[in-house]
């Protein structure tokens, strides 16, 4: 494996996804723009990564382009690398992309209804899947599919194996998106905010499903999220990312109790909380910038309430707080030492 | 009122039971045991066979200037309340009382007066605003319908309202989709207060909106409210929302309130066992928090047919008998708490 110089204190599972660099340009008015610009990081087995930011971020054109599924045109991978379990998926050829996808690794949209086939059923939807990558009789493939209903929760999973996606409520419907996404018991699921359509009651019992799975299969899970409270609950470590690129990353833990970067401490003040009662919250003002339209300088710097000169001028690098902590900020350029991303993979262990 | 009015004292005397809780005041808007059912028609020739009961005996009151919360899970009627209210669908059962007038007796053109007082936020402000017209257009049209036929007059009123709302008067000749999420909500709000209404139905006003857009159009409406003396009846499944926003809150479930009163109260107090699995549920913002948590089994039942007992008998980790039979109402706990929970009933 590559990297293990980031891993984190009592954790020393081989690295399953490596992406260094990577940039996803898209087009569009004539013009080509970054949408995903020179992303970093690493996930280990077995281990829960947050994704976390605002749309326009870039969190979900990540995951396309780890699928391999960037609309080309007008998107396209324009650089870096995407290793996974020691192969560069940006080169290899369709039809081996095509085994690893849904196999090795698979995703589980946010509306499970327009991501379910509306007029094939419940089971048809599994076995296919199950047909795919292996090669299995129509019965021993219904018997999987019936299984792996039942794995994820679902009351009489024999009749639900016949049912259509309307007859199901949102919660059973996820329910059958996280079956289609396990059946084949991939490395790494990536979940692009599977609970955000649920009702709060209904999202614990998805939260619950996904932690007992991960539990007992040995599942990485990339869980993308705008929402700081499943990434509390769910994740061992988390990445923040700003208009394209990241802005901090942390063990789950430091994130909420060290955060650094002002942008990543805006949102968590932005959130309103049912436990206690904050009198007016904190809003970042302004918006996040469109792709490509902040020129120089860093690019929260107009929503900054700790703007400095320097931030208007120059991009920062990424500092390294400590071993497993990152932050893409000009205030810590006095105390902290900066990464040269490129260079990570050179640099002595810790 | 009708046949089950006996049997349920929130509905049945009006003037004692809720009023004696909330001030003495003439609420702004009093909500006395409203029902909405939609015939389901089967077959070819429409028949029609079951009432869905999506909204089946809610009262509240809301006193002007302050906001009542109404929350719950998809399903649970609290979107049909909002527009039983505004009577965009007229409430098949119940009384509602804006400014002391009961709008069933109006006529309909009355009707359509009212509801200058009344205006309406909606949760998607991709579809709630026409992209054919100029911002200017979608605001000048509440102006028109209620007869402010100076052209100049409307120009000046749309540029406060835009200064009130933080746009730039600018914007007045942009098209909708030229703007992000949290700039249309701000559009929507605009028009929404125009006429100076004294009370705001909005309906997940935040829900499509990223985290730091929300808390902008969050402190807005705060701002509004104290500038402006609004109510607001803020419907949300986001608990956390109502908390930060709402003097009062409302549990909905299945069609019906199963606890109203203060909002510290029922947050910090929670005695319905609905409402605490509800807060339960919520994802704590602290890692060091995790917590092995009651997880409730099932979705919500349907409302056409609903069981006979406490709706929520079925996923109640505290059911018993009695909650099968016969449905609880709603009793008072305390200076501004209700709830309709047999567990808190002495009888």
């Amino acid at each position: 494996m590559t990297s293990v110089s980031d891993a984190a204190p009592g954790s020393d599972a081989p690295t399953l996804l490596d992406i260094r660099d990577l940039e996803v340009r898209f087009r569009s008015d004539g013009r080509e723009v970054a949408v995903v610009d020179g992303i970093s990081f690493q996930i280990r087995e077995r281990e829960t990564l947050g994704i976390v930011g605002e749309s326009g971020c870039g969190k979900s054109v990540t995951s396309l382009s780890i699928m391999g599924l960037v609309p080309n045109p007008p998107g396209r991978v324009a650089g870096g690398e995407i290793r996974f379990a020691d192969r560069d998926l940006l080169t290899l050829r369709e039809r081996d992309m095509r085994r690893i996808r849904g196999n090795e690794i698979s995703m589980i949209f946010q509306e499970p209804m327009t991501s379910l086939n509306p007029v094939f059923t419940i089971g048809r939807q599994i076995d296919e899947v199950l047909h795919l990558h292996n090669s299995l009789s129509n019965a021993a493939a219904r018997q999987r599919s019936i299984a792996m209903l039942e794995k994820v929760g679902i009351p009489r999973p024999e009749a639900i194996y016949d049912s259509y996606p309307y007859q199901l409520s949102g919660g059973m419907r996820q329910r059958v998106m996280i079956a289609i996404g396990l059946a084949c018991e991939p490395r790494l699921l990536i979940a692009d905010e599977p609970t955000t359509a649920l009702d709060v009651t209904i999202q614990a019992q998805i939260l619950d499903l996904m932690r007992g799975l991960r539990d007992s299969t040995d599942t990485a899970i990339m869980f993308i999220t705008h929402d700081l409270g499943v990434v509390a609950e769910m994740c061992d470590r988390v990445v923040v990312m700003y208009a394209g690129q990241v802005v901090e990353e942390a063990p789950v833990d430091d994130l909420f109790n060290n955060t650094q970067h002002p942008y990543t401490l805006g949102l968590m003040a932005s959130m309103p909380d049912a436990s206690q009662k904050k009198d007016r919250l904190y809003a970042i003002p302004g918006q996040v910038p469109l792709p490509g339209s902040v020129e120089r300088g860093c690019r929260f710097a107009k929503r900054c309430e700790k703007v400095m000169d320097r931030c208007r001028q120059e991009a920062p690098p990424l500092y390294r707080i400590d071993d497993t902590h990152t932050s893409r900020c000009w205030l810590h350029a006095d105390t902290h030492e900066p990464i040269n991303v490129e260079r990570l993979q050179e640099e002595p262990s810790p | 009122m009708t046949t089950d009015t006996a049997t349920r004292p929130e509905t049945a005397a009006p003037g004692q039971d809720d009023r004696t809780i909330a001030t003495d005041k003439q609420p702004l808007l009093d909500v006395q045991g409203m029902k909405i059912h939609f015939p389901q028609t089967k077959g070819f020739i429409r028949k029609q066979t079951q009432w869905v009961k999506a909204v089946d005996g809610v009262s509240f009151q809301l006193q002007a200037g302050q906001t009542l919360g109404l929350v719950g899970e998809s399903g649970c009627g609290k979107s049909t309340s909002g527009r039983g209210i505004t009577h965009l669908i007229k409430p098949t059962e119940g009384r509602v009382i804006l400014n002391g007038e009961d709008l069933e007796d109006l006529a309909p053109e009355d009707l359509r007066q009212r509801r200058r007082d009344m205006q309406m936020v909606f949760q998607d402000p991709y579809a709630s605003l026409n992209p054919r017209l100029r911002v200017e257009d979608i605001l000048a049209e509440p102006l028109k319908a209620h007869g402010v036929t100076n052209k100049a007059e409307r120009r000046q009123r749309i540029n406060e309202m835009l200064d009130v709302v933080g746009l730039n008067r600018g914007f007045a000749l942009r098209y909708a989709h030229e703007f992000s999420g949290g700039q249309r909500q701000r559009i929507g709000i605009a028009r929404a207060l125009i006429l100076n209404p004294k009370l705001i139905i909005a309906d997940e006003p935040v829900a499509a909106l990223d985290v730091s857009i929300q808390a902008q159009i969050l402190n807005l409406l705060k701002d509004l409210q104290a500038d402006f003396g609004l109510a607001y009846l803020f419907i949300s499944h986001d608990l956390s929302v109502v908390r930060h926003l709402c003097n009062r809150t409302a549990v909905m479930y299945l069609g019906r309130i199963v606890e109203i009163g203060d909002t510290e109260q029922i947050f910090s107090n929670p005695m319905h066992p609905y409402t605490q699995t509800l807060l339960d549920a919520i994802p704590v913002s602290n890692p060091r928090l995790r917590r092995e948590r009651v997880i409730l089994k099932g979705d919500v039942p349907s409302p056409v047919d609903p069981p006979p007992g406490c709706a929520f008998a079925g996923r109640c980790p505290e059911a018993h008998a009695r909650c099968r039979e016969e449905r609880p109402q709603l009793q008072a706990q305390g200076t501004d708490h209700q709830v309709a929970c047999h567990l808190h009933d002495p009888a």
